[in-house]
Order: C-alpha cells, then structure tokens, then sequence
C-alpha cells in the first residue's frame, strides 16, 4: 500500500510540476493568458452542455439542452460561419455525476465553453474542474447563491449564471404577498430538493423580515401522491397563502386535492417558475385556473417565449414540460454571442479563440436580449435578466399555454 | 431473489416452425426492435455521433447490426440446428430475414409520413422519417426500395457471417467490435495518444473530430482481424498443454491495467477508474454478506451513507463541521462506525431469512436516507443542501485532489480489502459462512454458531462500505442524500451477481462492467439506462453464473 | 416480546428464559422495549397535540384504505410469481405504469367519443380492460425473457435480467410517450364527492376502492375455485410432482404472470382514476411499496397480499399524524415513508414470516 501511494504521489508532483509552467500561449493572430483554442476550416465551434438526463429530474435537465438546441438552430447552426456542435452529457442531479460528467467534457479540448449543469450540487463540483482549464460553464438550473457570491472560491470563478438566484425570486415573492396582496401569513412547503429548499427559506426570511408570520413550514417528498394529509395539517394553521415552488407532479398532486381539505378552498398557492409550462396545465387540470406562479417578466419574454415553445415543440413532439428550457436558451445564446465578439480568423479561415478572452466577454455581457429578458453579468457572474411576474392561469386548455394569455400577467 | 431457487428438472422449449416461416419472424422481430429503436427518439439523437469520421453515424450502425443480427440468426436457424449452414442456405435465409426486417422499417416510415403520430408517440417526427429516408425524398418509393433494399443487404452480410469458418467468423467480428469501440470511445483512445510520448502525431491518422477516421478504421480492422486470428491459431497448438495459468495470466494482466491505467489516459478516465474502485469496494463488502453467506441486502447503501457521512463531518471547513481532522484521522473512524451500523442494522434483522431479509434491509436503507435528508435532522446533517467543503486528504504536504491521485488511495484501499477478504473466505469463518448459505439447519446441527457468523458477515461487509464512502466524500468535496438512493444497493447486487457470486475477480470485472460502461456511456443521456437495462439482460442471458463464476469446474473458489 | 411479557409473571419461567437466552435476544428485547416506547411516546404526544379532528382521523383512514387497496393489487402479482418460483419479479412496478398509459389512452379514445363523461360506469370496465390487456401483455414478455430461460438454473439470473427489464420498460416509455406528466380525462360525475355520514369522500376514491375488492373477489375465486387455480396452488407445493401428475407447468406459469400483470394493469388504471396524473417513472416507487405490502402480509400468500397492502395504506396515512406529530418535528410528512418502511421492518421482527404467512415460508424463503 505505501509502495502505491509513493507512486501516486510522484505522479502528482509531476503534475503539478507541468501545471506550474504559465499557461500563456499564441497561436494564429491570437495570444491569451489561459490558452487558445483553434477551430480549423470546416471543423465545429464545440461547446458542452451537462444537465439531468436520466434519475428523478429527467424533465428539467432533457428540456433545458433542448433549449439550448434551440437557440443553436434560432441562431441557423452556425457562429461566425462556422457549425456549432453541443456536446450533451448526462450530469443526473448529483454531485458525482456532475463531477463525472464535467471531467468528461473537460477532456475535450475543443470545448469553448459548457453549459449547465441542472443542479447546484453538481455545479459545485463540476464548475471548479472545468474552470482549471480556464473552461467557464453558464449555469442553466442552479440557484444556489453561494455559487455567485461575492467571496465564492477561486474555483467558481468561471462560473456564470443565467437563472437568477433564488434570493431574488424569493425577496420578490415575499413583497408580493406582503405589499400588493396584504396577507400577513403564509405556510412552505418544499420537496426535499437543494433547489425549492433553499428556495422556500429564503422566502420564509424575507417574509419574516416584512413581519409576516410562517404559519406552517412543511415538507414533502417527490414521490408522495397523497398530499391531503399534509394539507389538512396546514389547514389547522389556517395560513393566508401557500407558498410552493415544487415541481410539476407535486403540483399537480396538491392543486387536485388543495379543495377536497376543508379550511383550504379560499387559500392562496403560488407556484415557482419550475411549473412555468403547458404541461402543469395537463397535471393539474380544471384546478389551473386561477392559478398563480412567480416567473420570469420582462418585455422581451412574453413576445418571444410562444415562438420558442412552437419550435420546441416541432422539434421534439411536446412542449417543455418545465420552466427551465428557457434559461438552457439563454445560456447558448450568452455563450455564442461572446465567441462571436472574440473569435478571430488567419487568412486561412482558421478560427481562433483566447479562453481568457471568451471569459472576459461572458462576463462583460450586458444588455443581451435574451428569452428571459434582458441579460447583463455581475462581477460575480450573475448573468440573470431576474425581473419577476406573477403570472395567473386562466384557462385549463393545454394547447391554450401561450404566457400574456395564459398565464396572464397579474402583477406588477 | 431468495438464493435457495427451488430448482427442477421442467424446461419449455419452443417448438421450432418451418424454416422459411421461422426467419420471416426473425426478420419481422429485427424490423420491430429496429421501429421501436426510431420511435423512441434514439435515432434520430444518435444520427449526430459519428462512428466513422463523416460518413457512418452511430445510428446506422445500429440499425446495420439489428439486420446482420437477424441475418446470422435466421442464416444458422435455416438449417434448424448449430453446426455450420451451407452457405448458399444462409445467404438466403439472411438476405430475406434483412429484407422482411427492412419491410417492416419501410412501412414504419410510410405509416410516419401518411400520419401525425406525435399526440402519442413524441419521437415520430419528420425529422425522424426525413432520417430514414436517407436522402431520398421523404417516404418517396425510393426511399421505401431503399430501406429494403438495405436491410436485404445487410442480412445478406449477417448470412455470410453465419456460413463463415468460425476462425475467420471470430476474426471478423473481432475486427468490427474494434472499429465500434474505437469510434466510440475515441475520447479515451485520444487521451492515450496524448500522454504517450511519440504516439500524438498519429493521432490525427486515426481519430478526427468526432470518431475514427474511415483509413484509420480499415487498418484496425485488418489488424485487429488478424490478431484474432493469429491467436486462435496458437490457442489451438497450446490447447494440449493445458490452460490452467491463464486465469493467472488474465489477473495479472488486468491489475497490471489498473495500475496504469490514470497515468496514460486523461481524468475522466482516472474518474471513473475511480468509481469503479469505489464499487469494487462495497462489492467486495456485499460479497462476504451475499456471496459467502448468503444474505441478500438490499440496504446496502445506509453504510457507505454512513462512511461519506462521517468523513463529511470529521474534514468539513464548513459551518456544520463537529471536528476538523485530517482524513487519515477519519477513515478509521468512518470504517468503525459503518461496522457498527451493519451490527446494529443485522441484529434486529438476523433472525429474518432470503426475500423478507432483502425487504427489510431495503426498508432500513430507505429509512437512513429519508432521516438524512429530513428537515427534523438538518440541523446536524445538513437535510437537502448536505455538507460542502471538506478537505481533501493530503499526504507529505501534497493535497490528494485529483481523481488519479484518489484513484490510487481507492486502489490501495481495494487491494487491502481483497487480502481481507481473500483470506477470510479461506478461513474457518469463510467456509461456516458457505456452510450457512448451503442450508442453515445443517450448519447449526454442524456447531456453527449462525447469529455470530452472520453478524459478523454483516458487520465486515459494512466496514468495507464504510471504507468506500469515506473515500467517495473526499472525492466529491461534499456529500448529499441524493447520492444515497436504493438504485446504488441495486447496482452493487447487479455486480455481484453479474461479475460472479462469491467470486473475488468477479467484483473487479461486474464493476468494470456495469459502473465502467456506463460512465463511458455518459453522453447517451437520456438513453444511457435503457442500454444498461439491455446489457444486464443480455448478460445474464449469455452467462447465467456471471462473467468471473467462483469454482467453474468444482475447483478452488477463486484464483 | 410476548415471551417477555409472559415470563415477567412467573418467576420460574423468567429464569428458565434467562438461562436460554443469549446476548442477540437481550439486545432484540431492548430494541422492541425501545420502539415501544418510542411509539407510546409518539402516540400519546400526537393525540395530546389535538392538532387533528377525528374527523380528519377517518378520512385519513379512508384514504389510507383506498391507497392500501392499490398497493394490494399490486402486491397480489409480486405474491403470485413467488408463490410458483420463488422470484421477485423487480419489473412489476414497472408493468403497473404500462397498464396506467394503457389505460390513459383508451380513456382518451372514449373521452374523444364523449363515452367518458356521459357513461362513466360503462367507460371505466374498458379502461380497465385496456390496462388488464397491455399489463398481461407486459408481464408475458417479462416471463419470456427473464424467467422461462433460467427456469432450470439455480441463479439470481432473473432477478437481474427483471432490474435490466425495469430500466427498459422506463426509458422506453419515456422515449416513446415523452417525459411530462400525463393526466386522465375526467370521468363525468364520478369526479364529485359524496356525503358519508357527514363526511365528504370523493367518488373515485370509493369508486377505486370498491373496484379494487371487485376485482380482488374474482382473483380469489379463481385461483380457489377453477381448474387453472388448483393447478396454479399444486405447482406452488411442488413444480416437478406437479409436471410429473400431468399438470403443463409452464402454462401454469404463463397464467401466474399474465394474472398477475393484469392485476397491476388494473392498479394503474385505478391509480390514474384516483390521482388523475401519471408519469412514466412512477411504477419503480408505487412497486417497492406493493413489493414491502406483499412481504408485510407473507409473500406468497393471496390472502396476505391484500392485508398487507390495506395495512400499509393505513399506516402511511396515520402514521405521521399519529406518532410524528408526538415529536415535535418540523415537516413531519417528510417521514412518512420512514412509517411504512418502519412498521414493515418492526413486524418483520416480530413475525419474520409476515403477518399471514405460514411456517412453510421460513422453510422455503
């Protein structure tokens, strides 16, 4: 055994040692301090995307690379006119497999950038491999806010996001119900995922902090069907407003039996944007209406978002079943307009790309007109358009799904 | 599940048809795996993976495949028995099992063009009948003659194969399972090529952007055909000196790979060398509760939760930390409490025998993983959002944080675990634990005291799991309850019992096997379980007592 | 703890269990004291909360029975196929979600045909008949594939091949119905509910329940009264003295699976009608359940099945009303499952042979 780990432990110093030498390099008209990446004639622009393609969270993860796809085709395939080639890997919601999943698109030196991963879990542990190669990856699903914070460790540097962090939705769920709707009380519940956890504390906080009570902080689990019980036991609390930012089963479960509870008909529920889809009209049916959830709003998301969900559609036989898919759009669309504002060609059409360049252009981007709206980068890397609506169903039809319609935009 | 299978003597057998009928079926049942393989979507995902650089996508050696399948099948079952058909049979009961089967694939297109199926079936899409119609105006006759046509071929070739000498046979198919892996695989391969001194400048012969080059592919072909050959012709000379040193030969051979193996490939391939060491060491674990004595646990998991867990709280920098010690410090104490997890979970459970024993400590393993994720106990563990930052390991100064580096640690620790293991199977204890498997009563009647050794089966097996989930917790920097779910104890049962019950190499090659593949198979995504779901099937199909069975001939238990 | 409780009395008897007893059974007597208290205490906390009227207790209860009658069903075809080979079929969860898309295309079919809503009670037999049709038709290919070629061998084989099935049967249904959730048509006036004594029931659940102990009736018939059962029951005794007296085993065995398919069919179905919403990855988790009610009650015992699966429901639904609520725990409904799981393991240790099951089980299992 120690025979072993002297080995192993030369073998690390020699590592190091390589990785010690400065990373600078020129090629073609490009010279950057993390290296160049030279895309030759006829060769694909790669980028890779990690999200959750099989296990529990399947939906999000299928249908926020999806997203990205189709941003690729919106964008007609090509950068500079060169094909863009996403690189899928299955990053499932957890943190070894988005470590698994980063380390494998790591291997490929061609990879401009990466989007995703679904989870901040995996983000954790994936961001931190990819940026040791000076490979920045454009977070789709994760909200976690330590991910973007201001003392975040060197090693999510490279980490950008386009989905706002969950601070932001929470703070403006918390003055909706407090300052428009005047209710003073409100219960949680979440699913056992990082995500709406994290998601309904914050929320709870803000709340507290306007002086609102919370009534009833309760939890479920994804696979749970029954959700009366848990129901009834708020229902003991008798809350003003449920607040749940589950996702589409769940919902689904807790909208058809909110009604069965007595003491719950004239409760509130909001929803998170993790149910933004036509599909959470199918789970839910008749009960949608009326509905509210907090979503993305901005001038840019209602006129653009039905000609996304209509491609969407054509292209993979049903509409995205989350809210995520538009954010996988907006990260292929922040990291393709930076490799255009970077990217230069020799005089043999070979193109060239400086990683330190690519990065400093990601993060430089303002004012991009995204699907979720507006996207301008933080110095942290916080990317997200983050201006929220409430958005209210009015009509359990699924084919009606088109957001200003239905969901209508309630507030503000 | 219960491991004393009542056995019998009754077998069904199928009645076999007339021939000509029988490879109409084949045909048919190619042509349906080949529709259902479209209209799950794979198709139309797997036509932008190249195999062979620009010209064979991924998909269409698949749909090849199906069709030279059911061309060999249906060319070797035209003559109803084994022995090999003469060649004009096959050739023709191939050719018509690929035309029925490419039949049934042109009417799947037509039916794609003529209807809109996608209410029901999402992956009908033009997209996909534009793909089958393999640039042939979409559903034109062409493009249905063509499907035909192709399939006829391709059965054609199957018949051939069938009608081949089995020497060249094997050879052939030798050389394209190289050509398949190579262009598959061509990220691993350029990463070999990239750290071998003198080899880079062949890289780009071989590999191009996406696959193998179509020269790169013909020469491996030829190559790997040729050594196939070369070797089944020197098996046949050394057949009568007797073959009892290769088993030997194929260990060493395999460890001498391991040892190797994250120096000259990249990380991703130390990474999942890394998984795979972590799976050989709770299978090991398993091993001695399932393979030597028999008890099927299903809870698995709760102990290598137990192992990551209290490493995360031992070397955790972050704010739920109860101490902050080196990992040397809490490898020892993971293993000790991991022991006494698999004591405190057989105790309650020692008296519950085969399928209620696998249902109870499935029920404990469930139980672990909610309590760990529950809210109620969040303050202490960390609920959904786990425990981040822990320190990695470090030895003489240098930080352990590579997974080549971890992959040693893992190594290390297997190699250890596999002595332990090896040795206490050829113990007293080791044959009591036989004993008690074989049947319970008669080892009780024989003065084995079974609450003990059972307890001691379970609280070793546990240990070893624990070992594992300290290391996986350095690895992957924090822990979550979402790594912990029922499908890890399920996957460490599929090696055992894929690899070989009771079989030491056996855990090596189940783990290679079913933890190794599937990473590699990682960009297939949403698909990547299906072909895990085939590949057990078709496993257990071709070797029912594992790929590395214990005692093949009665013999020793292992080698 | 019986023994315990027994033994307390008599002091001679109490010694001679002293004398007999060894560490392993101190321990396991803490362990069941420990629970005990645990749950007295759990107990006597919850309903001293008084968080919940009874009110709220029966319809927890009823609802507890109506899940209990689905788990049932399922677990009668895990209990089946064990009966006759001792295997754990790991793919009928799976079966169950085939029969439930089975069954949500049929009711789209007579939805379409404005059946549904006019005709509930002529429109939910052939939804069910649809979910029979395709779980029989399911559970075939499974015994095709993963039983019949290792019928002979002596293997964890098929337990393999049926986990490799189940992934199959997941992601081939998500490749081919797409991943979002699908929800059944409502069936006109059954959607309503009723007033049971002043307590308000919805419909489908009654409706669910009442077609689970229909469909239950006509299995134990069957498999009391008929031919085909008392063969099914000689095959379960002894496979090869059954071959050997002219019985063809293997349609025996054909039946057991497509019996047993057809009954998770009829859960999926039931299950929709119930919950409205399905997803093609639901089969794995509602199947551990019906597997953990089919041990509960003594697998291989039809009898047990039910009761098991009725045992279970109930427990779910009180369990965390009734005990975690004593603790004072925040989101008590996150445990829940820890309820069930823990009941199955406490009666396991109390009665490893589950609750119907007979001696013959600890000689066989």
């Amino acid at each position: 055994m120690l025979k072993r780990i002297f080995v192993s432990a030369a073998t690390l110093a020699a590592v190091f040692l390589a990785a010690a030498g400065s990373r600078a390099e020129t090629l073609g008209p490009v010279t950057d301090a993390l290296g160049v990446v030279k895309i030759a004639k006829g060769q694909p622009i790669v980028i890779g995307g990690y999200a959750s393609q099989s296990g529990g969270d399947t939906n999000q993860g299928i249908d926020e690379l999806r997203g990205a796809e189709v941003a690729i085709k919106d964008a007609g395939g090509k950068v500079l006119d060169f094909p863009v080639k996403l690189i899928e890997e299955d990053a499932q919601c957890t943190a070894e497999a988005g470590q698994t999943a980063a380390t494998k698109l790591a291997g490929n030196k061609q990879i401009l950038a990466v989007l995703g991963p679904s989870c901040s879990s995996g983000a954790r542990a994936g961001a931190p491999i990819l940026w040791k190669l000076g490979v920045p990856s454009v977070g789709i699903g994760a909200t976690a806010p330590a991910l973007t914070a201001a003392d975040r460790p060197e090693g999510f540097q490279g980490f950008l996001r386009v989905v706002p962090n969950d601070l932001k939705s929470a703070a403006f769920t918390a003055d909706y119900v407090w300052d428009k709707l005047g209710l003073k009380s409100a219960a949680t519940i979440h699913d056992g995922s990082p995500y709406t956890e994290q998601l309904v504390r914050a929320f709870e906080k803000d709340f507290i902090a306007k002086g609102g009570t919370v009534l009833a902080s309760e939890a479920v689990s994804p696979t749970d069907t029954d959700l009366r019980p848990v129901l009834t036991r708020i229902a003991t609390k008798k809350p003003a407003l449920i607040f749940t930012p589950v996702f589409t089963s769940t919902i689904g479960f807790l909208m058809r039996q909110k009604d069965e509870v007595p003491g719950l008909s004239d409760t509130k529920v909001i929803g998170g944007e993790g149910v933004f889809s036509a599909n959470v009209i199918e789970a839910v049916g008749p009960k949608i209406v009326g509905f509210n959830i907090v979503g993305p709003s901005t001038d840019l998301f209602s006129p653009r978002f039905p000609a996304f969900v209509k491609t969407f559609t054509a292209d993979y036989g049903e509409a995205p079943i989350g809210g995520f898919s538009a954010y996988g759009y907006d990260a292929a669309l922040l990291t393709m307009t930076a490799i255009k504002a970077v990217a230069q060609t020799d005089a043999d059409g070979n193109l060239y790309v400086g990683r330190k360049a690519l990065y400093d252009a990601m993060m430089a981007s303002k004012d991009l007109p995204g699907l979720t709206g507006t996207l301008s980068c933080d110095a942290h890397g916080d990317c997200a358009a983050a201006t929220y609506a409430i958005w209210e169903f009015t009509s359990d039809d699924t084919a009606s799904f088109a957001p200003g319609t239905n969901p209508k935009r309630i507030y503000p | 599940m219960s491991f004393e299978v009542v056995t019998s003597s009754f077998r069904v057998s199928r009645r076999r048809g007339v021939p000509l009928v029988e490879t109409l079926r084949i045909g048919g049942l190619a042509g349906l795996a080949a529709a259902a393989f479209a209209l799950i979507g794979a198709y139309v995902a797997m036509d932008k993976r190249h195999v062979i650089e620009n010209s064979l996508t991924l998909s269409q050696i698949a749909f090849a495949l199906i069709a030279i399948a059911a061309g060999q099948v249906a060319g070797r079952a035209g003559e109803g028995g084994r022995t090999r058909p003469p060649l004009a049979t096959a050739l023709f009961h191939g050719g018509l099992a690929g035309l029925a089967g490419g039949a049934v694939v042109a009417a799947l297109l037509l039916l794609l063009a003529s209807f809109n199926l996608r209410t029901t079936l999402v992956a009908a899409s033009p997209m996909l009948a534009k793909a089958l119609s393999f640039g042939a105006p979409i559903a034109s006759p062409q493009a249905l003659a063509q499907l035909a046509a192709l399939g006829a071929a391709c059965g054609f070739v199957g018949g051939l194969v069938a009608a081949l000498p089995a020497p060249v046979r094997r050879a052939v198919t030798g050389g394209f399972w190289a050509v398949l892996v190579a262009g598959l695989f061509r990220d691993v391969f350029v990463s070999i090529f990239d750290n071998l001194p003198a080899l880079p400048g062949l890289e780009g012969m071989v590999f191009g952007s996406g696959g193998i080059e179509p020269g790169g592919a013909v020469v491996l072909f030829a190559l790997v055909s040729g050594l196939v050959l070369a070797k089944d012709r020197l098996a046949g000379a050394r057949k009568a000196a007797g073959g009892g040193a290769a088993s030997k030969w194929r260990v060493g051979l395999l460890l001498a790979g391991l040892c190797v193996l994250p120096l000259v490939t990249d990380d991703f391939v130390a990474q999942v060398a890394m998984l795979v060491a972590l799976y050989m060491l709770m299978g090991m674990g398993l091993n001695i509760e399932l393979g030597l004595a028999g008890l099927v646990d299903l809870g698995f998991v709760a102990f290598f939760a137990v192992g990551a867990y209290t490493v995360a709280l031992l070397c955790s920098s972050g704010p739920l930390a109860v101490a902050d010690v080196s990992f040397w410090v809490a490898l020892p104490v993971a293993v000790v409490l991991a022991a006494g997890a698999g004591m405190l979970f057989g105790l309650p459970v020692l008296r519950v025998r085969g399928d209620y024993l696998a249902m109870a400590t499935l029920a404990l393993g469930e139980i672990i993983r909610l309590l760990v994720l529950s809210d109620a106990l969040a303050p202490y563990l960390g609920g959904s959002q786990g425990i981040i930052e822990i320190d990695p390991p470090s030895l003489f100064g240098l930080s352990l944080k590579s997974p080549a580096s971890l992959y040693y640690l893992a190594l290390a620790l297997a190699g250890v675990v596999a002595f332990i293991s090896w040795r206490l199977q050829h113990a007293r204890i080791g044959r009591a634990w036989l004993a008690m498997r074989e049947d319970e009563d008669v080892a009780q009647a024989l003065g084995i005291d079974p609450v003990a050794s059972k307890l001691l089966a379970y609280t070793i097996g546990a240990a070893f799991a624990g070992a594992a989930g300290a290391v996986f917790a350095a690895l992957i920097g924090s822990v979550y309850p979402h790594s912990f779910q029922l499908l890890v104890s399920i996957n460490v049962l599929a090696i055992l019992v894929i690899g070989g019950l009771g079989s030491l190499p056996g855990v090596l090659v189940g783990a290679i096997v079913l933890i190794g593949l599937p990473e590699l198979l990682r960009e297939f995504g949403e698909f990547r379980y299906l072909f895990y779901g085939i590949a057990l099937v078709a496993m257990m199909h071709k070797r029912a007592d594992g790929l590395w069975p214990a005692s093949r001939v009665g013999g020793d238990a292992d080698a | 703890m019986s023994e315990a409780m027994h033994a307390g009395r008599e002091p001679g008897a109490f010694a001679e269990w002293r004398r007999r007893s060894t560490w392993v059974d101190h321990v396991l007597l803490a362990i069941r004291a420990g629970v005990a208290v645990l749950l007295l205490t759990g107990l006597a906390g919850g309903l001293t909360a008084g968080t919940y009227s009874l009110a709220d207790f029966v319809s927890f209860a009823v609802f507890g029975l109506t899940m209990g009658s689905l788990y049932a069903l399922i677990a009668l075809g895990y209990t089946m196929v064990y009966g006759i080979l001792r295997m754990i079929n790991f793919a009928h969860g799976d079966v169950m979600m085939v029969g439930s898309f089975a069954g949500l295309f049929a009711a789209g079919g007579l939805n379409d045909l404005g059946l549904l809503r006019a005709a509930p009670l002529l429109a939910l037999p052939l939804v069910l008949a649809a979910g029979m049709a395709a779980g029989a038709a399911v559970s075939l290919g499974i015994e095709r594939v993963a039983y019949r070629p290792f019928l002979h061998v002596r293997s964890l084989a098929p337990l393999i091949c049926a986990i490799g099935l189940s992934f199959v049967l997941q992601y081939t249904a998500r490749g081919l119905f797409g991943t979002r959730n699908r929800a059944y048509p409502g069936f006109g006036w059954m959607e309503g509910t009723l007033d049971l004594f002043g307590l308000p029931v919805p419909i489908p659940q009654l409706v669910a329940f009442g077609a689970a102990l229909v469909v239950l009736a006509g299995l134990l018939a069957v498999v009391r009264l008929s031919p085909l059962g008392k063969a099914m029951r000689a095959v379960a005794e002894d496979r090869d003295a059954a071959a050997l007296v002219g019985i063809d085993v293997g349609r025996v065995i054909v039946a057991t699976f497509a019996i047993g398919g057809a009954m998770a069919g009829v859960a999926g179905v039931l299950y929709a009608v119930v919950f409205k919403q399905i997803t093609v990855f639901m089969g794995f988790s509602l199947g551990i359940k019906g597997f953990a009610a089919a041990i509960l009650g003594g697998i291989g015992n039809l009898g047990g099945a039910l009761l098991g699966g009725l045992v279970l429901g109930v427990a779910e639904a009180l369990g965390p009303a009734l005990v975690l609520e004593g603790f004072h725990i925040p989101a008590p409904y996150q445990l829940k499952d820890v309820i069930g799981y823990g009941m199955l393991v406490m009666i396991l240790i109390f009665r490893p042979q589950g609750l119907l099951g007979e001696r013959l089980a600890s000689k066989r299992a």
